[in-house]
């Protein structure tokens, strides 16, 4: 068994490291030019619906310089029937280890969408509730209000033997509510955390950039947010698998997340600039591994807690 | 036609002023070469967060050159490349130009300002291949009026400028619409700023002809996963660096 392999919760991954939804198309099909999709800890979907979704007008995405892009895709995908069929058979083929992101914009879409592949275990590695979308009205809803968050959650769970996520919105005052009504619905494994609600504003035509105005905010400069979150949320429930994603882009930053409590990481809007800096970054943990003779990478998860605050970082 | 993009480090060779504001770059790429096809187009590290996609203006001896107008930091920080700098290109990416089976029928290029940096490779293959070329560019000024000479090698070329400054002073439709009325039945290739696209294809539906238009949205990736760089076809967002950038006049909606 390699070093890299590790159980998130009851997910078993090749290594710990995925594709982000929506920053690998509907199913990553586009990422086997540069390697193999085997190689990868695994791949989770664009976020499908129960129906397909005509996504938001253009622009989309701005750029941030030095900091990321804000975007505003609002969650085009094709349904979850087209993906079962047109899609799902491309990754069985390629071996690749699949989570499945679900989203929906009533609680019956998310039941319906579910229902439509519950039976499905052996193709799904997880199912992915994306709760927090930005880009759409009310696409944020389930992932503000601890109660909607439980019912949904709840629902699922009663439908599926799937192991279930739920990938929360940071754009909330603290995660760990949200978290803990999860985790009180049976949710399996916590992914933290989706864009941040931002703003561009176009000087000379004295607009937003976007189209809706808001969009979601990734790249480097989001990853103290969601490094804090994870933290955060591990300290205090230390028992739940958490999916560590936000502005990853190396190895390094791969690290610090799993330090903080992740037991696996995403790698997001990294892909857009690099289509294979996943790949790079599971090379860099094999050799981080070897460097300090480490025999497992998840020795290393939630460490960060172990270790006494310096007292030169105490405030 | 299906191919392998590659991602790469590639080093700049040669970094040409073509005129005010306007640069040729070379990098020594042999493996995107390989498998490029005409109208294609690579993301190329600038000096930003994302890479910015960029039109394969030649290829030569295992070098690509790509010829672009310096307007923000990305274009700057090409013109500014020294020689045996190595930045990251990832291509050949996208839907290029198809030549007509019909090796009788004319090949009519429509360019738009900078949107002429595609076409010295389309216009040197299809002449290669046989077919007869015609150029017709209009840009803002004389000034702008690059790789006009190189053009010309290929085919006859007629251009016309927004302030008079070289041939008539108009737009580029208005040569296209003497060419359509001379003779419809030819294969239309388009490349320009937006605004100039859409009057472009109202003149080709018009006519009744369907063109092959190179459209450009805002892309994040370039190569299919992030959905941003889309436009309607059909009746449906399709993305221009996957379907596209080159697609057909008549799916789209002006």
């Amino acid at each position: 068994m390699s070093l890299l392999a590790t159980n998130v919760g009851n997910v078993k991954l090749k290594n710990p490291v995925l594709l982000a939804s929506g920053t690998c198309g509907v199913a990553a099909r586009e990422f086997s030019s540069y390697f193999n999709l085997s190689e990868l800890g695994g791949i989770v979907t664009k976020s499908l619906g129960i129906r397909p979704w005509v996504g938001n007008p253009t622009p989309r995405v701005v750029e941030i310089p030095n900091c990321g892009i804000l975007n505003s895709i609002g969650l085009q995908n094709p349904g979850i029937e087209y993906f079962a069929k047109n899609e799902l058979p491309f990754l069985t083929e390629q071996n690749a280890t699949v989570v499945l992101n679900v989203v929906g914009e009533t609680l019956d879409e998310y039941i319906q969408a579910v229902d439509y592949i519950k039976n499905r275990i052996s193709e799904f590695s997880a199912i992915e509730l994306n709760l927090s979308c930005p880009n759409v009205d009310g696409g944020l809803d389930f992932s503000q209000d601890p109660k909607k968050a439980f019912t949904v959650v709840s629902e699922i769970k009663k439908i599926t033997k799937i192991p279930l996520w739920a990938k929360l919105s940071p754009n909330i005052t603290d995660i760990t509510v949200i978290g803990k009504a999860c985790i009180d619905a049976g949710v399996d494994g916590l992914s933290l955390i989706n864009t941040i609600l931002g703003l561009a504003i176009n000087r000379w035509t004295k607009k937003p950039v976007l189209p809706r105005g808001v969009g979601g905010y990734s790249g480097p400069a989001i990853k103290p947010i969601a490094l804090r979150m994870v933290w955060q949320t591990y300290k205090q429930f230390p028992k739940i698998p958490i999916i560590g994603i936000g502005g990853i882009h190396t190895t390094d930053d791969a690290i610090e997340f799993l330090l903080c409590g992740a037991s696996c990481i995403q790698v997001g809007t990294a892909n857009f600039a690099n289509p294979k800096a996943s790949i790079e970054i599971i090379n860099g943990l094999k050799d981080y591994l070897e460097k300090n003779k480490l025999s497992s990478i998840s020795e290393i998860v939630g460490q960060a807690h172990q270790n006494k605050t310096p007292v030169s970082a105490r405030h | 036609m299906s191919f392998k993009s590659v991602f790469i480090k590639a080093e700049l060779t040669q970094n040409i002023e073509l005129g005010k504001d306007y640069y040729v770059s070379w990098f020594n790429a042999p493996e995107i070469i390989k498998t490029i096809s005409p109208g294609q187009f690579v993301m190329m590290e600038s000096g930003q967060y994302l890479l910015r996609p960029f039109s394969v203006y030649e290829i030569k001896n295992n070098n690509i050159g790509f010829l672009y107008r310096v307007i923000g930091g990305g274009t700057s920080f090409l013109s500014k490349l020294k020689i045996g700098d190595k930045v990251s290109i990832h291509g050949p990416l996208g839907k290029g130009f198809s030549l007509p089976e019909n090796k009788q029928k004319p090949i009519l290029i429509i360019a738009g300002g900078i949107g002429i940096a595609t076409f010295p490779l389309v216009a040197r293959i299809a002449h290669e291949k046989g077919y007869k070329v015609k150029t017709l560019f209009g840009a803002r000024s004389v000034n702008d009026l690059v790789c006009a000479e190189e053009l010309k090698k290929y085919g006859e070329l007629e251009s016309i400028t927004d302030d008079g400054s070289s041939g008539k002073k108009g737009f580029v439709t208005e040569l296209l619409t003497n060419e359509l009325k001379k003779n419809k039945d030819q294969e239309i290739f388009v490349c320009g700023p937006t605004p100039m696209l859409k009057s472009v294809i109202k003149v080709c539906n018009e006519f009744g002809v369907i063109a092959q238009v190179s459209f450009e949205e805002f892309m994040a990736c370039g190569y299919g996963v992030c959905m941003s760089c889309v436009i309607m076809a059909n009746g449906k967002y399709v993305r221009t660096c996957k379907e596209g950038p080159v697609m057909k006049s008549d799916v789209v909606a002006v």
